[in-house]
This record gives C-alpha cells, structure tokens and sequence, in this order.
C-alpha cells in the first residue's frame, strides 16, 4: 500500500521536477533587495496595488534588462481591479520604446508573442477558487513557461465563507498560503498576492514596521499610497531588513522609482 | 462550499458518499484535498477511476485559463465604456460608466443620486438601444418622472414607450431576494436581451436590516453579491451600478499642537469638524473601480429657467488619472444635462 501511495502521490511531483525551469535571480530589483528568485513569497498590503502589479507583470512579461529571459504569468483575478486594457497599453508601450525600429506590424508581432506569456483566471467564487487552486499542478504542468504567480486578492471571498464561526483573518491567509503551496511548491514559482489594507485580525499588525515577518513569506510589502499627487510610498520587511522605497505614478500609470 | 453529493460525479454512488460523509469528506474540497489513495480505499473505486473523478471536478468547477492574446481580443475587440450621454461627466469618467466593472454612485440624500440613476437608465436605452435593469429597493422608480423627463426633451408617445419599455423594474426588498435575482442572471433563468447596465438603487437600503448582526450575514450576503455582480459583468459585459449613500456627523477633533514641553493637554485646541462616510464599510470601501460622488452645488433660479447644479466627483477610478476629475451637472425639469 505504501509504495502504491508514494508511485501515485509522487506522479506529478516527479513531472513538476523533470520539467525544466529557468532559474530566476534578482527579479525586479527596483523594490525587492536582492531581487527575487524562484520559490519566493511576497505579500502586497494596502489598496490601489495595480500601478505596482501591472508594473511587475510587464518587467516579468518583456523584461527591460537585455539579454534576460521573459517570465510567463499566471494571474488570479479574484476582484476584477486589475485593469486589463492598461495592463496591455502599459507593456505596448514598454515593448514599443525597446524597439530600434518603429513599425506597426512588427509592434504586434512582438505583443502577441509576449501575451503568449500572459494567463489569466478569471475566478468568481470560492468553489472555483479552491478548485482552481487544486488544478494548479495540471495548469503549471501544461505551460512550463509560468514562473510568475499573481493572486490578486488572497481574500475577496473571505466573508462569503463565514458562517456562525468566524476564522481570523490572519489565520484565513495562512490557510489560503498553505494550500496554494501545497501544490505550487514544486514548480518553483515565485508567488506575489495581494490583500487589502483593512484584512488584519488586529490593528496593529497593519504596521508592518513594528511587526516580524510571517513564516514563509519572504517580503512584506505595505504600500500608502498618496492619491492627489500619484506618490506612493513601499515600506518592504524581510526577515532581516526594514526599508523604504518611493515611487511615482505617472499618467500613464507608468512606475519611476526614486 | 459545494457539497459532494449534489453533484453527480461519475462513479460516486449513494454508498460510496455516505462512507466518505462518516469520514468528514462532504464537500468537493475535502475530496481534493484528501489523499487519493484513502479515496480508493474509502469508496471501493480504483485509483484511476478516483484521479477521473477528480479530473470531472477540475473541468465543471476550475476557472478556464485565459491566455493573453484571447484577452487582447476581448479588452480590444468589445467596447469598455457606456457613455453616460452627458458631455461633461463622458470627460470626467474617461469615456463613461466602465463595462465589466462595478460603479458605484454616493451622496448625501437629496444630492441627486435616484434623478442621475434615471438619466443613466434613459440615455443608454435612447443612445445605444439596450436594455438597462433597474432595481428598485426603496420603492421609489417614478415612472411619471422618467416620462416627464422624456416629453420635455420632445419625444413622441411611441418612441417614449419604446424607451421605457427597455428600462426593466425590478421591486427587491431584502438582500437574500438580490442575491437570488443576480443568481438567475448568472445562471441565465432569467434572459434579458440586449442587457447593457444594472442599477441597485438603492444597495444601503437593503443593507441596513443587516446592520449590528453579530453572525455578520450582511456581510457574507454582499460577498456573494458581488461574486454574482463580477461575473455578469465581466462575462456578458454589462456595466453594474450601485447607488450608495454617505452619511455625515460632526466629529469633536482634538487637533495636534506640537509639544514644546510646556503645553498639558488642557492646552489643547479642541475643534468640531464635519466628517462624511460612504456607507458600507471597509469590504464595500474598495470594490467598486469607479465612484462618483454627488454634492448638491447650488440653485439656480431664473425666470427662464431654475435648476440644480450638482457637482460631481471622481472619488477613485481604476481609469487613466485624469487631473480634471470633477464636473457640475444641471439638474431641471428636462433631466440631467
């Protein structure tokens, strides 16, 4: 019985490991010190998190340092706040100024080659969201390219779950994490999510300046953001560091870091 | 969560589900995240027979993979935005109400919210020659208003039938009666051709019976609420409106002076100040992409003419930041302009 259970369990652990992935190092430096690599965990705290998101999936997508190989994205859409259209006039924009020649046709040639690299899950309730979670293995399997993965958020069906018991908030992402990993581990991807500024069993655990990093999360990233003028402010905890970025917003909710 | 045996999954019979039911295996998640081995142990069914279970899960309950050049058809190929049919708010929203997102219009009472909600309805049926719903929760979708607002603009008695029959009314009194009409929508019970726009006006009306619950139903409620909203929304590309209100009080502010080292807190300055909230709460707070917000700006009263003007603001909006984000409208007896 056992070495039944090891031969099935192991089936698709074994692809996971024959498949081959592109090490990943130093990804997007700007924010992350140092970069991040293949396996790593970061969460973005705060609202308005799609300048940064769209900004992360087009370095990921068309990266802006030559000779480095793009990432394929997998991304689960759970709010609906990530706005497509940007998200495609953004990385036009990016592939178009890394272009020596401007042409049209060739514009698009390039596009649709890079958008080949883009997946999305559009997921509408908590079924298909924990279904979807558990076809990971199948999903990354199929498409060996993916070595991005974007929950944004972890939490929207948090309150469509609570009955006469209510599980703490902290407790919920720990949870949701767990399973997402589970499945994801072996595939060595690099997994990013969101969760609002309010999810937080506490108040004080929305500070993160005063509060140690959770177990398996590499970076924490809390963004306060400034609307009226398109500044945003990232304070980033890892384990052994505290830092702080600044980063513009432009009209083009395009990202310069400062 | 779904449960197991509701579902008619291929090889589970009645017996096979009541084992798994005595070994805390109900839902289509425990069966996922079970060990597949104890499954076939559990129901008497071979491994492959198990793994082709699970597979029936993936392919009825997994959300369909989406690869980017299908997106770029879709972003590109249907249209993003409803206009409003007024100039001034079509500049100030980048184009009008979002397709596939939700909107969510706020202000204080008598700012203007159900008259806008009524102009939206007409101009898209007018404009684009669409269906709008309108849900109705206060009881208050005036029919003799949105004819008065169509004479004044000289429509004749055909074409003003023709608009108002494409602007469905729907009477809903409780949060669990809008979550079942969203459901049918969804499920496509209920067909509505050519639908382009909901309104919910209004969504704290139905809210509020839920207000101090301890076991937070309203809550869960809106959460299902808005997974429905998302999903027709951005599957049959409709633009969802929510009317919300704000609400005001004075606030006792105890404002901060700098401490020099001699002041007490006896020293300090205490200051009323007027504070406003959107209703809903802080889950509600970021749903929506787009969210206007209504003030009553002044009236005008000529002998010509006397109307309204009612400012409106861009409160957050997922569109390209546009500096120019507020505008006033003219609220008079032909409608909003």
């Amino acid at each position: 019985m056992a070495a039944t259970k090891y031969k099935v369990e192991s089936g698709a652990q074994l692809l996971a490991r024959l498949i081959k992935k592109p090490v990943i190092e130093d990804f997007y430096s700007n924010l992350f010190q140092p970069g991040l690599k293949n396996n790593d965990v970061v969460e973005v705290l705060g609202n308005n998190s799609s300048a940064l998101l769209i900004d992360l999936i087009n370095e990921a997508l068309a990266p802006s340092r030559s000779g480095e190989e793009p990432i394929g994205v997998l991304i689960f859409n759970t709010v609906g706040h990530l706005d497509y259209k940007k998200l495609i006039n953004a990385l036009k924009k990016k592939i178009a100024s890394s272009l020596n020649t401007y042409c049209d046709s060739e514009l698009d040639t390039v596009l649709h080659k890079t958008l080949n690299n883009l997946f999305i899950l559009d997921i509408y309730d908590g079924t298909q969201f924990y279904t979807t979670i558990h076809n990971l293995d199948n999903i990354l399997a199929h498409h060996q390219n993916i070595s991005l993965l974007i929950f944004d958020t972890l939490t929207a069906f948090y309150w469509s779950e609570q009955g006469l018991k209510i599980t703490k908030m902290d407790l919920y992402v720990k949870n949701v994490l767990r399973m997402i990993q589970k499945v994801s581990k072996e595939y060595k991807v690099i997994l990013i999510y969101t969760r609002p500024g309010y999810f937080n069993s506490s108040k004080d655990s929305g500070n993160i300046g005063e509060v140690k990093i959770t177990e398996g999360i590499n970076f924490k990233v809390q963004l306060v953001d400034n609307i009226s003028t398109g500044a945003y402010e990232v304070n980033v905890r890892t384990i052994d560091s505290y830092y702080h970025k600044k980063y513009l917003s432009t009209i083009d909710n395009e990202i310069n870091w400062q | 969560m779904q449960k197991l045996k509701s579902q008619n999954l291929g090889n589970l019979s009645e017996s096979s589900l009541k084992t798994l039911a005595q070994n805390r295996i109900t839902t289509i998640l425990d069966f996922l995240e079970e060990d597949v081995s104890k499954l076939s142990a559990l129901t008497k069914l071979s491994l492959p027979q198990i793994l082709a279970i699970r597979n029936e899960i993936f392919t009825k309950y997994s959300a369909p993979l989406i690869n980017g050049t299908d997106l770029f058809t879709k972003v590109f190929k249907t249209r993003s935005r409803i206009s409003t049919g007024i100039e001034s708010l079509d500049v100030v929203t980048t184009g009008g109400i979002p397709v596939r997102c939700i909107t969510e219009i706020c202000g204080l009472a008598e700012s203007g919210k159900t008259q806008l909600s009524f102009q939206l309805a007409i101009n898209c049926v007018k404009d684009e020659g669409c269906t709008v719903l309108y849900v109705d929760t206060k009881g208050d979708f005036s029919a003799v208003r949105v004819q008065k607002m169509l004479d004044t603009q000289g429509y004749s008695h055909k074409d003003m039938a023709s608009i108002m029959y494409k602007i469905r009314v729907v009477h809903i009194w409780t949060m669990e009666e809008l979550v079942e009409l969203f459901k049918s929508l969804k499920n496509k019970t209920l067909i509505i051709e050519n639908l382009a726009m909901i309104i919910v006006d209004s969504l704290p009306c139905l809210m509020f019976q839920h207000l101090g619950d301890d076991n937070k139903m309203g809550l869960s409620l809106l959460n299902v609420l808005v997974n429905y909203s998302r999903y027709i929304a951005n599957e049959f590309d409709v633009a969802i409106i929510y009317i919300n209100i704000q609400t005001r009080w004075i606030d006792n502010d105890i404002s901060d002076i700098e401490d020099d080292g001699e002041s007490t807190s006896a020293f300090r300055e205490s200051t009323y100040i007027e504070k406003r909230n959107r209703c809903l709460g802080r889950y509600w707070e970021h749903i929506p992409t787009l969210v206007l917000l209504l003030e009553k700006h002044e009236d005008v009263y000529r002998e010509s003419d006397s109307y309204t003007q009612i400012k409106v603001s861009v409160l957050s909006s997922n569109a390209v930041k546009n500096e120019n984000s507020q505008c006033i409208l003219k609220l008079s007896s032909v409608g909003i302009t």
